[in-house]
């Protein structure tokens, strides 16, 4: 199925929003993620909270599934990647395993 | 608040999941798979977590899974749900020096999987997360597919080697591992064999936004993969 939704654009309100909710939900400030709850909520409606927590469900088994496994990218993805692995500094990260 | 329901799909995954981990799998009964995902669940409720190097077992915070499990496996799966990141091939294979077999170990990964998605899910929708169903009784069946080691993962997987990606292969030593992480996914974001398709949407979220949660979430959990 197809629909319209969220632009890709950092500066979009409502993808600002879904960031903050992210960010908010992984962290340890109960307020801060009530918050960015009742604001997605609000003004993106119910079944966004749910499906945004779905995709967020999704990422905590595969970053454990990934690291708990040793996973590796193939040397060509990592060469295809690598002005993005150097933009954002992610070999600094001690899972990479490059 | 508006009220909150989950979709029925999503619903039924996160049941067989639960359902799945507290029953008996390949090397560990239901009741010692329950207490891996009662350690995994503890190691990610503690609003006073151990440092990645620390050990519950050593700080008399093994919980409950201590009385089931040897202590390295409540270790163990403790830190791959708090701080999955911060394993190495070095870790991996002190848990075997340790005693933990190679299947076990990925059949232990498999569980603290699962309980992290479902546990992700809740604790991020801020709804109440629903308790682990009872152990299921029975003795682990000790089957595994044929293996051989891989050079896209640390653990062994099943053969051929190195044919898909390491995401995918990675619980393949223990296949009823890999398809209750599928079924999750399939229900929480994309199912596998669909993962190409780029126009792909989920409920209210189109590819882009679920893509950008994904990276914004592995971020956060500094996973470079």
């Amino acid at each position: 199925m197809l629909r319209a939704s969220i632009s890709a654009g950092d500066a979009d309100p409502d993808r600002a929003l879904l960031g903050e909710f992210v960010d908010a939900v992984v962290g340890d400030d109960e307020d801060r993620a009530d918050a960015a709850r009742a604001a997605l909520v609000d003004r993106l409606g119910p079944d966004w909270l749910i499906d945004a927590s779905a995709v967020v469900a999704n990422f905590e088994m595969m970053t454990r599934l990934a690291d708990g496994t040793g996973a590796r990218l193939r040397p060509q993805q990592l060469e295809a990647a690598a002005t993005i692995i150097d933009d954002l500094g992610l070999a600094a990260f001690a899972s990479a395993r490059i | 608040m508006s009220a909150i329901a989950i979709r029925p799909d999503l619903a039924d995954a996160q049941e067989a999941a639960w359902r799945h981990v507290t029953s008996p799998g390949s090397s560990w009964s239901g009741a010692e798979r329950a207490a891996i995902a009662q350690a995994a669940l503890d190691a990610l409720d503690d609003s006073d977590p151990l440092p990645p190097w620390g050990s519950p077992s050593a700080a008399g915070r093994a919980g409950a899974a201590g009385d089931v499990l040897p202590d390295v496996v409540v270790d163990a799966a403790h830190r791959i749900a708090r701080h999955a990141a911060t394993l190495t091939a070095d870790w991996y294979r002190s848990q075997l020096e340790l005693g933990i077999d190679p299947y076990a170990y990925v059949e232990m990964v498999g569980v603290v999987c699962a309980v992290a998605a479902v546990d992700g899910f809740f604790r991020a929708a801020g709804l109440p997360r629903p308790p682990l169903p009872a152990p299921v009784d029975g003795a682990p069946d000790g089957w595994h597919p044929e293996v051989e080691a891989a050079t896209l993962n640390w653990v062994p997987v099943a053969v051929p080697a190195d044919q898909l990606a390491a995401v995918v292969q990675g619980l393949s030593a223990v296949p009823a591992e890999w398809d209750n992480v599928s079924r999750l996914a399939a229900a929480q974001y994309i199912p596998v064999n669909e993962m190409g398709e780029l126009r792909w949407s989920r409920g209210t979220l189109n590819r882009s936004d679920m893509e950008f949660i994904a990276a914004r979430l592995s971020s956060a959990r500094e996973c470079f993969f």
